[in-house]
């Protein structure tokens, strides 16, 4: 009980531990003010944690604010304008303000230029104080700056102690408060808090204004404890003391700051007395620790108790109700014959890139509308337009009834616009109660709330309860999301998705990555939720799409082709070309049958099997069989997100398999370097083609020539283009030109095994012929894998066929029986609805 | 005035080549590998005691060797320590190149003691050359020289040579470059190194201008942040044209309003970043913001 309130309460343990060092100082008769200065660095390490472990930014010149608020209250003191309480009050309020104009200055830059520039304006005020002997003293700096409330070390020393650990339970209160909540929201992912509604710059502002309080109240207690103030604080050397003490205690414990200053300070107190070199031994201690714990002390002594676990908040979430009160939606009162969205005529290009042209679209109340259409169709554009993630070029957004096409992101969340992403985008290392709580006070009180804790608002964690109970996750409420099996975090997903009092759901690949039993499950909600929302759903998986929508809009080359009733769509002779690749392309030379029976019997070169593969626990791929002879043309053919590339990137090295085998040329090549893979004779056109855009072709071509591989003259020969572009950078060709040269790049090679990923994706029909007659000139010398959602594009040149649904291979044989079966392409690669389970009525 | 004014220039132009030799150095290591490199001022400094040592005891042209020798330590600290950051979060990269610095200092502390040592310049290019209303020390014009002929060296070794292709392709997609068969793990010892040659090469040529001592890294690492941050990352005519910038108005500063001299640059770069906020030649870096 004892040990549990103790851990309920983490200042009362900083208490405990820096009376006790006390105690050991006095009875040692050692000086008191070394205890005194690791309170201090402690409070100077919290305030900078603020920063890095609750938001996430890293300041490497925090000591602009300790070295600043140091000199604000020796100023006041030698000024004579209040005494050395007064003296730290104003350093305070000195340092918090700079703290906002830095903040603003600077805020808007992320990452390493955020730490880089604090580190500036550190050395800045190093300069200043260094040179300006007339105020700072310079060199020497200021003496005499006498405390006259605590003259004694002792008495000092109680005051530091007392003011230290009442900065530490503020601290753990704002930590459980809705702002502090919100902070770790933002540092785990800042596009999600700032889809939910949270103005993240304002947040960080606010951050980065009490950490600079925080370490400016250190600075002046440093200044009453030395009774002097010197520049050395403010250089470069000294600039990241209290960021290397916050690592070395642990960024991601609310103690961790202590332990650091505990292990920085006595260290460098017992070390300065052997040598004065005393970072001979501390920085290797340093480097050890950043690279094998980088939790540090508290995270290593957590990891020997095997107890691993941050420990920056309390370890609990509110008690489930005994009754979970049922979800209500948000939209439950919304008029379902008039359109809840309506897009008119909206566009969007990149340049000369167009992905949306004049798209009108209306969405129902009480509708599961879907959006489909092929790679590239601009499903993913025409959504960021909707939430707000990307502005439109033209055309107008609507929204119940107003004009939203100029507001921002979380202004569109707050009126009931609610997005849930393609790719999982949750808050990893926050449990999942919380998630959906953060995102749920999003809504009612946003991050205000500095004190009490979120955990005591009622409300807010009904609300909660009742979304996870909704999406059926409220038995793992107290997991930390990353722990969640891939399907459960779809689930969190959505949650969230729900929990900012959504009208309007967009739903954004939300099958993606899972296994079938897990599909299930999600498409059963999604169609729950269908019947309080308006949603919008963009999905790959076409099947279920056309079983359970009530109306699909199908999108093609930024157009929109067909909008109607799953049957209709599915029907309309456009879609089933945009799907299938109808022969837009001409009239092709098929290869000859006596060369496709001669691969057929060559030499297995590369084999597959059992391969399953994914990313970050999804799973893409299961159990795949997959062979190709040498010098056969084979292609792996599927609708979008059913695997191709993850196929590709697991053959070429570039993705850890989970399980299965790949063997090219009687050789295991499973858990070898991407480099060594190439070098054996397996090449890439990846998708995108990932030319080096700052380097000229000739340059592009010469980076992967090797002694074996086609000459660059025989590429040229091949693609005479090329040979007249060759001084050109690739970032100024043509969609057909880049293709050319990353078909050419795997030629120079002595590649036995060429894969192209999507090789014909956004080419014009004029390219494409191009691009096809330099594929069949290479058929038979060396082996292809040519992976295409259109089957028609394909099946003439190649020998034989793979086919993947849903990760798995559906179909395996001869190209040509493939090609003349229509009902079969139609079935594993087109729109028709072939499921036997009807449209779900409602 | 006026005279004074073209002098200093040329003063400044001296330390504007030398910042940029070692702000390229950091640039391409942070271009392709990702990692503010904190301990690239050490670098300078070993190169500085490097040529020291090795003139005192086999004449002047040892020193030479002194940035090869550095290059070479980077190759060493590159696999000891830098390569087990790659993909792990840029904070313990701080962390870990920052602590590196200060082992650094304090090793060449504890070598060579905490004193400046005087690093006199070749005889051959003792003195003072003049030209109207131009007076420079003649090892300021060798300075100059070598600097700018090492830059060229430099920029035609990246645009023209095959390990120098493979550079440029590795700062926009490391692992595509793994793809074509290239031994990335191998090139990004060798870029290391390279960045610390260059480093450990401003370090020889700045000793005989300066002193040489443990804390001179702490004057190289800040100016050639600096430089990058102004001429916008992974930017070579960028960091050239900060590098000078910086030189040159540090050295007018020198003359006109000496307290300000060390401040000036900072000056300078938050008056840029204000104006350009990806520096002057930066462009987008999708890996980096």
């Amino acid at each position: 009980m004892m040990m549990r309130r103790l851990a309920d309460a983490p200042f009362l343990t900083l208490g405990a531990v820096l009376v006790a060092l006390s105690a050991i100082w006095i009875a040692e008769g050692a000086p008191i003010s070394l205890i005194t200065q690791i309170a201090i660095y402690a409070l100077y390490g919290a305030g900078v944690n603020l920063l890095v472990g609750y938001t996430g930014l890293v300041p490497f010149g925090a000591s602009v604010f300790y070295g600043c608020a140091s000199y604000v209250a020796a100023f006041v003191v030698l000024g004579r304008y209040g005494n050395d309480l007064v003296g730290i009050l104003a350093a305070v309020v000195f340092s918090a303000a700079m703290g906002l104009v830095i903040g603003a200055l600077i805020l808007r830059r992320r990452g390493l230029y955020f730490s880089l520039l604090t580190l500036a304006f550190s050395q800045i005020a190093f300069e200043i104080a260094f040179k300006w002997t007339a105020v700072t003293g310079g060199e020497n700096g200021l003496q005499n700056v006498n405390r006259t409330t605590l003259v004694s070390d002792g008495a000092y020393h109680a005051f530091v102690v007392v003011v230290v650990v009442a900065a530490f339970w503020l601290l753990w209160r704002l930590a459980h408060s809705p702002f502090g909540r919100v902070l770790q929201a933002v540092r785990d992912n800042e596009q999600r808090a700032s889809s939910l509604g949270y103005n993240v710059y304002r947040i960080r502002l606010l951050a980065l204004t009490l950490t600079a309080a925080v370490v400016g109240l250190a600075g002046a207690l440093l200044t009453d404890m030395l009774q002097g103030v010197y520049a050395d604080n403010l250089s470069w050397q000294h600039a990241g003391d209290s960021l290397l003490m916050t690592v070395l205690g642990g960024v991601h414990h609310f103690l961790g700051p202590l332990w650091g200053a505990i292990a920085f300070i006595v260290l460098e107190n017992r070390l300065s007395a052997i040598t004065e070199n005393w970072w001979l031994i501390f920085a290797p201690v340093l480097m050890v620790f950043a690279l094998f714990s980088p939790e540090g002390i508290q995270g290593l002594a957590q990891r020997l108790l095997k107890r691993e676990r941050w420990t920056m908040t309390r370890n609990t979430i509110p008690d489930r109700p005994a009754v979970i009160a049922r979800y209500a939606s948000a939209g439950a009162k919304m008029d379902p014959n008039a359109p809840i969205l309506e897009t008119r005529k909206l566009s969007k290009s990149f340049g000369s890139l167009i992905t949306a042209r004049e798209i009108d679209l209306q969405v129902r109340p009480f509708v599961l509308h879907s959006i489909i259409g092929p790679n590239g169709a601009g499903k993913t554009t025409f959504f960021n337009m909707l939430s707000g993630a990307l502005a439109p070029t033209g055309g107008q957004v609507f929204f119940a009834g107003a004009d939203i096409s100029r507001l921002p992101m979380h202004a569109r969340a707050r009126l009931g616009v609610s997005r849930s992403f393609q790719i999982l985008s949750v808050f990893p290392n926050l449990t999942v109660f919380e998630n959906v709580r953060v995102a749920v006070q999003a809504e009612r009180i946003g991050a205000r709330g500095f004190f009490a804790d979120a955990h005591t608002f009622g409300e807010i964690n009904e609300r909660a309860w009742s979304i996870l109970d909704a999406v059926g996750l409220a038995d793992q409420a107290a997991e930390l999301a990353i722990n969640l099996p891939h399907g459960a975090k779809r689930l969190l997903e959505i949650a969230v998705t729900l929990s900012t009092e959504a009208k309007l759901l967009l739903l954004d690949e939300p099958l993606a990555g899972l296994a079938e039993a897990d599909r299930i499950v999600v498409t059963a909600l999604i169609r729950k939720l269908a019947k309080t929302h308006a949603v919008l759903l963009i999905e790959h998986d076409i099947d279920r799409v056309l079983a359970i929508s009530d109306r699909i809009s199908v999108l093609h080359q930024g157009r929109m082709i067909a909008d109607g009733k799953p049957a209709d769509v599915a029907a309309n002779p456009a879609v089933i070309s945009a799907y299938l690749g109808a022969a837009e392309g001409g009239e092709r030379a098929a290869p000859l049958a006596l060369e496709r029976e001669a691969h057929a019997r060559a030499k297995p070169l590369l084999e597959v099997k059992s391969l399953a593969a994914g990313y970050a626990g999804s799973s893409v791929l299961h159990g795949v069989d997959f062979r190709v002879h040498e010098g056969e043309a084979v292609a792996l053919l599927g609708r979008n997100g059913v695997g191709k590339t993850t196929l590709l990137r697991a053959i070429v090295g570039s993705l850890k398999l989970d399980a299965g085998s790949v063997v090219f040329c009687g050789a295991a090549i499973s858990n070898l370097k991407p480099y060594l893979i190439n070098r054996l004779g397996v090449s890439l056109v990846p998708e995108g083609r990932r030319l080096f855009p700052n380097l000229t072709v000739l340059d592009n071509l010469k980076l992967a020539t090797r002694p074996g591989g086609a000459s660059i003259d025989e590429v040229f020969a091949l693609f005479p283009r090329l040979a007249a572009r060759q001084k050109a950078k690739a970032e100024n060709l043509s969609g057909g030109e880049r293709q050319m040269v990353a078909i050419a790049r795997a030629m120079v090679a002595p590649s036995k095994l060429i894969l192209l990923d999507e090789p014909f994706e956004g080419l014009a029909p004029a390219v494409i012929n191009e691009v096809m007659e330099a594929l069949m000139k290479l058929r038979g010398k060396v082996a292809m894998v040519i992976v295409e959602h259109h089957a028609e594009a394909v099946l003439p040149i190649v020998d034989r066929a793979y086919v993947l649904v849903n990760g798995q291979v559906a179909y395996e044989g001869e190209a040509v029986d493939l090609e003349s079966d229509v009902a079969l392409q139609s079935r594993l690669l087109g729109v028709a609805s072939t499921s036997e389970t009807a449209p779900a009525a409602h | 005035m006026l005279d004074m004014l073209i002098s200093q220039v040329v003063n400044g132009l001296v330390l504007g080549f030398l910042y940029v030799l070692i702000a390229t150095g950091l640039s391409i290591i942070f271009g392709l590998l990702g990692i503010v490199n904190f301990a690239h001022g050490a670098f300078f400094a070993i190169g500085a005691y490097l040529a020291l040592t090795l003139s005192l005891q086999f004449g002047w042209p040892a020193a030479l060797l002194a940035p090869i020798l550095t290059g070479l330590i980077g190759v060493v600290v590159e696999i000891v320590l830098v390569r087990r950051l790659y993909g792990k979060e840029p904070l313990l990269g701080l962390i870990l190149t920052f602590a590196l610095a200060l082992f650094a200092e304090a090793m060449l502390r504890l070598i060579f003691g905490g004193a400046a040592l005087p690093f006199t310049a070749p005889k051959a290019f003792s003195g003072f050359f003049e030209y109207g209303p131009i007076l420079i020390t003649k090892y300021r014009i060798v300075v100059l020289i070598v600097t700018a002929a090492s830059l060229i060296a430099f920029w035609a070794f990246i645009e023209y040579t095959p390990f120098g292709r493979i550079i440029r392709a590795g700062s926009r997609d490391p692992e595509m470059v793994g793809l074509l068969g290239i031994n990335l793990p191998v090139v990004l010892s060798g870029v290391f190194g390279i960045g610390c040659l260059l480093a450990g090469l401003a370090g020889m040529l700045a000793g005989p201008l300066w002193t040489v001592q443990p804390s001179m890294s702490a004057g190289a690492i800040m100016p050639a942040f600096v430089i990058v941050t102004i001429g916008g990352l992974g930017s070579f005519a960028g960091a050239v044209v900060a590098g000078l910038m910086v030189g040159v108005t540090t050295a007018i500063a020198i003359q006109f309003y000496p307290d300000w001299s060390n401040a000036s640059m900072y000056i300078l770069m938050a008056v840029v970043l204000l104006l350009r906020p990806r520096g002057l030649f930066g462009e987008r870096w999708e890996r980096f913001e």
